[in-house]
């Protein structure tokens, strides 16, 4: 597995990647690397310039803004969404959800810029930044624009990413509310059957007074479940019958099918995880 | 064979007083020392001058025929020194034949020529001076290819108007025939009840971690070929290179330096020695190919296919007689068809005294990609078949599945045992191992905790297996069904052990290290013999073909423990004789008198050991000063001695044996079903295993364990998939997934010794149990299980979404579903 | 060409290199260090960890130019001495740890880093932590062993 020659472009600030990009047309960013060498190893992917923004020190940095906002640079590692305080604390959801990626190595190299990028339908951040209302702040070396990650993500490896831009910070909206973020998968570092990132607040009084849920491995992207939203707000807790909200919510899916699970088996794993995760979350149960 | 007294005994009466005893003592590894520094030096670790590398191109089609071949843009690239394709193969070498197979192709060479018959098949090969300039150049190469209807399944390749893969044949029925030992009809004629069962087994394979490497050099000054290789059984590989490529075999020099891990599929590896050798022939430059994961994945499993299995039960339980009817899709390459289906002649019956049966089988061309010998071969899925069986008829009698086992064990007291096809069971004792077993793993315990959870609405299951795991291939079993005198056989190897002129006791087994531990086994049979310590014996991991070699050498068919050993065993103690003539002639003292203990030729003088001189000294003298050297005796302390296991028959198809050693081991697993996702979880994994003398306890115990894990990925994870294209989907380990250490669970191992009377040292088959016995296991457990959902396991691997289409319409499945609610 | 410079095993090294090298070909094909290996090409088997600066990531997916300036430490930088094992090395030879060797470094190097940044693992949590690591041999038990015993080995220096 030997990649195709390609010519490299080592970037030191933002504003040198932002021209290296826009000056060789079909370039294309190189982040950890932990889905784009094995691409191009295989030569699936075979680009004639390569940027590579692993010197940028100011894409690695984590900002905590007065409106208690994430600022996450794009080379942050999913090691360090573990392990970085700031995060753990206002976004603890993230944090477990990088546990969940692939092994300890790739989680060393790895960051989340990259991961968003790649646009994996079952790529383990997005439902959980779904389910945050997270945004991308996307830039090129003329403007700057921001994009919710909802609508950041098109379609299996798809992205809005234009030729010329770079994804440069996450934007998380702090969130300490009650969580459960899973996978199911085979084994631990494969790419999920069916994945679940929930946020559920409940009032004083056993009322839901935010409900957020999003899914990956269902359909060619992950997306948030809004009927279940919009079923649990308002509604005191115990008095939920999940069964009847999740059956219709998750009818009209149409999850992927290949060797890791058939469209129906997604289903009917999907169902049985909301099930479980939103019980737990409505009778209040901590995570962990 | 009537003793069955302990061989580790003899050899404790054999060596000599006041010597170290190495042989049983969990003696840590001598090759680990230079495996934990990354100083192992495997085949890729090397390089040789002006080293050249070698890239393939292979077949996206698993059924085309070959238009053209441009290979311009390819030649043009600069670096690049050679192109050869099925044009040039043609030309230059003979086409490879059937080893077992009645009939022999004329079209199946070692590179496609005019067509190809499987996705991954090498179409055509580059040479150039990097391996990444080597890529380029193959992706360089334009094929065109006109598709052919693809022979998806052994059902497609036998309908009337099904594409042949081999045209000259007629057929896509490679091999066929019927066999029957004992009175089969009178059994069935006398049944109470009759089981009868489609077992099916999926495409799986070891996946060594190291992949094929080969550097070859033809010097033509010499017109000698020096290739290493990561090859199991360079014995053989050196008969076809000489057959494919015709370098006569006495010009070929073939090094196996240690290898990262064989398990079967570096016996086909020669195809690609061949195709390496004859291109760095072509270039005069050394040449070098490291195979890429994705390469490695395509070929070269164990093939798919099913069996029709029915037994005659008496209803008390006992098995009077079976019938099977073996169908395996393992013919793409004839070269190696119905080898799978043959040796299940080595453990038909199982630990089962079933006198009454009959074989039939059917090896099938299909666009299947070739198969190979893999960990057990044939073995695994008999002993599947064969347990699942037993499961199944203890359900249709109401019996307890433990008790069919007890009461079909071939009784203690008739061992050895000689099975109806004429198999020799050598050893053992198949009930007591049961007995312990059922004690080891606390299966009553389990039966309560399992009642207990069960009325929890939990789901977990026992599953109990016994199967026999032979040893050493008497390969001649390849003539069964065709005319001819096998030319080949497992039943011997070639060892040589010197004392070196500097007094250093060395050892060369002749064969591949494929980390087994063959290297410190060896050093502590020999320095039980010589009377030194295991640090003193300098074991060569090397395979060198100019060292004295049988034609079918190699690491293979758990054969180590009985040829390997019995090689080493032989020479070790001519060499002692030869040392203590000469010791004896030059000290004018009795031979009898004298033995070897730390390096010193000694004699025992009032109870007092007397040093007389010193294995370096008597090195000198034999090596150099030859006028002190005594008359009768010729020089130099080196001897290279063969051993043959005198127990292999020869083969009449009344009464043949397969393999000539028969470990044994009984595995109980305890598993959970999840019904959210209905995964499964090994809770606990016990196993009793005999495997007669143990030399050290660390290695054999890891065998056991590795072997299970590995038949565990099989049970439970590893597949490969193919579309009705033939595509293989399963071409990294994203798709083909192996057990890690969070999927292996904790084994429990409780070994048993048996020892083989056949054997040097007692010893016998140790590196295949887990992956035979393990299958039936764990299917037994999951099924169990599943009890509530009356769900039968007839195949693997056993997926949760499987299991999910298997209950999902049972009523149990509609009353818990009721009850969630 | 591009001019890497990097450090291994504490020596410095300053090669010329294609963009397109992997820094595991680069490691072995270059620099001549044979002990990380090739497993699967693909990022999951683990045969080819390294420590960069410390932290264990596999270096068949990176490539070597990115490694300019980096601290690595590879299988050769285990001993601590010449001639004398390593905590790791020795608690994998005592438990039986490898049988064919060829995952051996990538365990090594894994065992190396989690010993040391993790307080004492259960079995369940070391096999968590290793499973980017495959042995095709052993059944991971005694490789399991051999982590717990070298963690109990490197505590006992601390005390």
């Amino acid at each position: 597995m030997y990649p195709k020659s390609f010519e490299y472009l080592r970037a030191k600030s933002v504003d040198q990647a932002l021209q290296y990009l826009k000056e060789n047309e079909g370039s294309r960013v190189i982040a950890g690397g932990q889905s784009l060498v094995p691409m191009l190893k295989s030569r699936l992917y075979q680009p004639t310039v390569l940027v590579d923004i692993n010197f940028i020190p100011e894409l690695r940095e984590v900002k905590l803004e007065s409106n208690g906002d994430l600022r996450i640079g794009a080379m942050v590692t999913h090691y360090d969404v573990i392990e970085n305080s700031i995060i753990r604390e206002n976004a603890p959801i993230l944090s477990s959800t990088a546990e969940n990626i692939a092994d300890v190595q790739i989680r060393n190299r790895g960051t989340i810029g990259g991961s968003i990028c790649e646009a994996d339908p079952s790529a383990d951040y997005l439902p959980t930044l779904m389910a945050l209302d997270a945004r991308v702040v996307l830039k090129t070396s003329e403007s700057t624009r921001e994009v919710k990650v909802e609508d950041f993500i098109q379609g299996p490896f798809e992205t809005v990413v234009e030729d010329g831009e770079m994804l440069v910070e996450v934007m998380v909206p702090s969130n300490k509310s009650n969580y459960r973020v899973e996978k199911y998968a085979r084994r631990k570092a494969d790419f999920a059957i069916a994945s679940v990132a929930a946020i559920v607040s409940l009032s004083k009084d056993g009322k839901v007074t935010d409900a957020r849920v999003a899914t990956g491995a269902q359909q060619d992207k992950p997306h948030r479940l809004r009927e279940i939203e919009t079923a649990l707000k308002g509604k005191p807790s115990k008095s939920v019958d999940l069964e009847s909200i999740i059956g219709p919510a998750t009818e009209e899916l149409e999850p992927l099918d290949d060797l890791h699970g058939g469209p129906e088996y997604r289903k009917y794993v999907l169902r049985g995880m909301l099930s479980r995760i939103l019980g737990d979350l409505l009778s209040g149960k901590e995570a962990r | 064979m009537t003793s069955q007294k302990s061989s580790t005994e003899s050899l404790v009466l054999q060596s000599e007083k006041g010597t170290k005893q190495n042989v049983g003592k969990r003696v840590p590894r001598i090759e680990d020392l230079r495996i934990v520094k990354g100083k192992a030096g495997y085949t890729d670790d090397l390089e040789m001058a002006d080293q050249q590398y070698a890239a393939f191109l292979f077949s996206p089609y698993a059924h085309a025929r070959i238009i053209s071949i441009d290979v311009s843009k390819a030649l043009e690239l600069p670096g690049v020194s050679l192109v050869i394709t099925g044009k040039e193969i043609k030309e230059l070498t003979k086409p490879m034949s059937s080893r077992a197979a009645t009939k022999s192709p004329t079209s199946h060479y070692i590179l496609a020529v005019d067509k190809v018959r499987y996705m991954g098949e090498p179409v055509a090969a580059v040479v150039a001076r990097n391996k990444y300039v080597a890529a380029d150049a193959a992706e360089l190469i334009e094929v065109e290819y006109e598709p052919l209807k693809v022979v998806a399944s052994i059902e497609d390749a036998l309908k009337k108007d099904a594409e042949l893969i081999y045209p000259e044949l007629g057929t896509n029925e490679m091999i066929t025939d019927h066999f029957e030992f004992g009175d089969v009809k009178k059994a069935f004629s006398e049944a109470d009840k009759i089981v009868k069962e489609r077992i099916r087994i999926q495409r799986y394979a070891s996946t060594p971690l190291e992949t094929y490497v080969v550097n070859a050099y033809y010097d033509p000054t010499r017109e000698e070929l020096t290739v290493y290789a990561s090859d199991q059984q360079p014995g053989r590989t050196v008969q076809s290179v000489e057959r494919t490529i015709g370098i006569p075999s006495s010009r070929i020099h073939l090094i196996v330096p240690p290898v990262g891990g064989g398990f079967g599929y570096k016996l086909a590896i020669w195809q690609y020695v061949a195709l390496v050798s004859l291109m760095s022939k072509l270039v005069g430059k050394p040449v070098k190919w490291v195979q890429t994961r994705t390469e490695s994945l395509y070929a070269f499993h164990r093939p798919r296919g099913f069996m029709d299995a029915e037994f005659a039960l008496r209803k008390d339980g006992k098995v009077l007689g079976m019938k099977l009817v073996d169908w395996q899709a393992d013919a793409n390459w004839p070269y190696v068809a119905a080898l799978y289906s043959l040796i299940k002649f080595a453990n038909m019956s199982g630990t089962y005294e079933i006198r009454n049966y009959s074989f039939e089988y059917h090896c099938i061309a299909t666009n299947d990609p070739p198969i190979v010998q893999d960990r057990g071969v044939g073995k695994p899925f008999m002993a599947f078949a064969l347990e699942r069986m037993m499961d199944f008829s203890a359900q249709a009698l109401g019996i307890d599945r433990v008790k069919i086992r007890q009461i079909n064990s071939v009784p203690a007291d008739k061992m050895p045992y000689t099975a109806g096809s004429g198999e020799v069971y050598e050893s053992g004792n198949y009930p007591e191992a049961i007995r312990r077993a059922l004690e080891h793993s606390q299966f009553k315990k389990k039966l309560e905790e399992q009642a207990k959870l069960r009325k929890e609405g939990r789901y977990v299951g026992i599953g109990i297996a016994t199967a026999i795991e032979p040893g050493t291939s008497n390969l001649g079993y390849y003539f069964l069904s065709k005319a001819g005198d096998p030319d080949y056989n497992g039943a011997g190897q070639m060892a040589t052990v010197e004392v070196a002129a500097d007094g250093i006791v060395k050892v060369n087994m002749n064969g591949p290290e494929i980390g087994t531990g063959h290297v410190t086994t060896i050093a502590q049979v020999v320095a039980d013999v010589f009377g030194i310590s295991t640090e003193e014996v300098n074991v060569d991991a090397w395979y060198d073909s100019v060292h004295g070699h049988l034609t079918y050498a190699g690491t293979y068919s758990n054969a180590f423990n009985d040829v390997y050993l019995g090689a080493v065993m032989t020479a070790a103690n001519q060499l002692k004789d030869k040392i203590l003539n000469i010791a004896s002639s030059l000290l004018r003292e009795n031979k009898e008198d004298l033995y070897l203990s730390n390096n010193y030729i000694c004699k025992l003088d009032d109870d007092q050991e007397k040093r007389l001189v010193g294995l370096k000294e008597l090195a000198k003298i034999s090596y150099g000063r030859l006028l002190s050297f005594p008359k009768g005796e010729e020089p130099g302390l080196k001897v290279t001695a063969g051993y043959i296991n005198r127990t292999a028959k020869p083969f009449v198809r009344s009464d043949f044996n397969v393999q000539l050693t028969h470990s044994n081991s009984v595995h109980v697993c305890f598993v959970e079903v999840f019904p959210e996702n209905w995964n499964i979880k090994i809770l606990d994994y016990a196993i009793v295993h005999d495997a007669g003398n143990v030399i050290n306890p660390g290695i054999v115990e890891g065998l056991a364990i590795g072997s299970t894990v590995s038949g565990i990925g099989g049970a439970l994870y590893e597949e490969f998939v193919f579309d009705e294209q033939g595509t293989n989907l399963s071409l990294n380990f994203g798709e083909y997934l192996k057990p890690t250490a969070m999927e292996a669970p904790e084994i429990r191992v409780d070994q048993m010794e048996s020892p083989a009377p056949n054997t040097v040292l007692g010893t016998k088959a140790v590196g295949e149990g887990g992956a035979i016995t393990s299958l039936a296991a764990v299917a037994g457990a999951v099924e169990d299980a599943l009890k509530p959902f009356n769900v039968k396991i007839t195949g693997l691997p056993i997926t949760p979404e499987k299991i999910w289409n298997m209950v999902k319409d049972t009523p149990e499945y509609k009353r818990i579903k009721k009850e969630g609610q | 060409m591009v001019t890497v410079n990097l450090k291994i095993n504490g020596k410095q090294y300053s090669e010329e290199t294609e963009p397109r090298m992997l820094l595991v070909h680069f490691i072995r094909d270059v620099l001549k260090l044979k002990g990380t290996h090739i497993g699967c090409d693909t990022g999951h088997c683990g045969a080819c960890t390294i420590l960069w600066d410390g932290k264990p990531v596999k270096s068949c997916q990176i490539l070597a130019v990115q490694a300019e300036g980096a601290n690595i430490m590879t299988v050769e930088g285990l001993e601590p001495e010449e001639g004398k094992l390593s905590i790791e090395q020795e608690s994998f030879r005592e438990n039986f740890a490898q049988q064919c060797g060829y995952c051996t470094p990538g365990f090594l190097m894994m065992t190396r880093y989690l010993i040391r940044n993790n307080e004492e693992m259960t079995r369940e949590e070391i096999r968590e932590k290793l499973h980017g690591n495959y042995c095709m041999c052993t059944g991971y038990q005694q490789i399991v062993d051999a982590v717990q015993d070298a963690q109990r080995k490197y505590f006992a220096t601390k005390k």
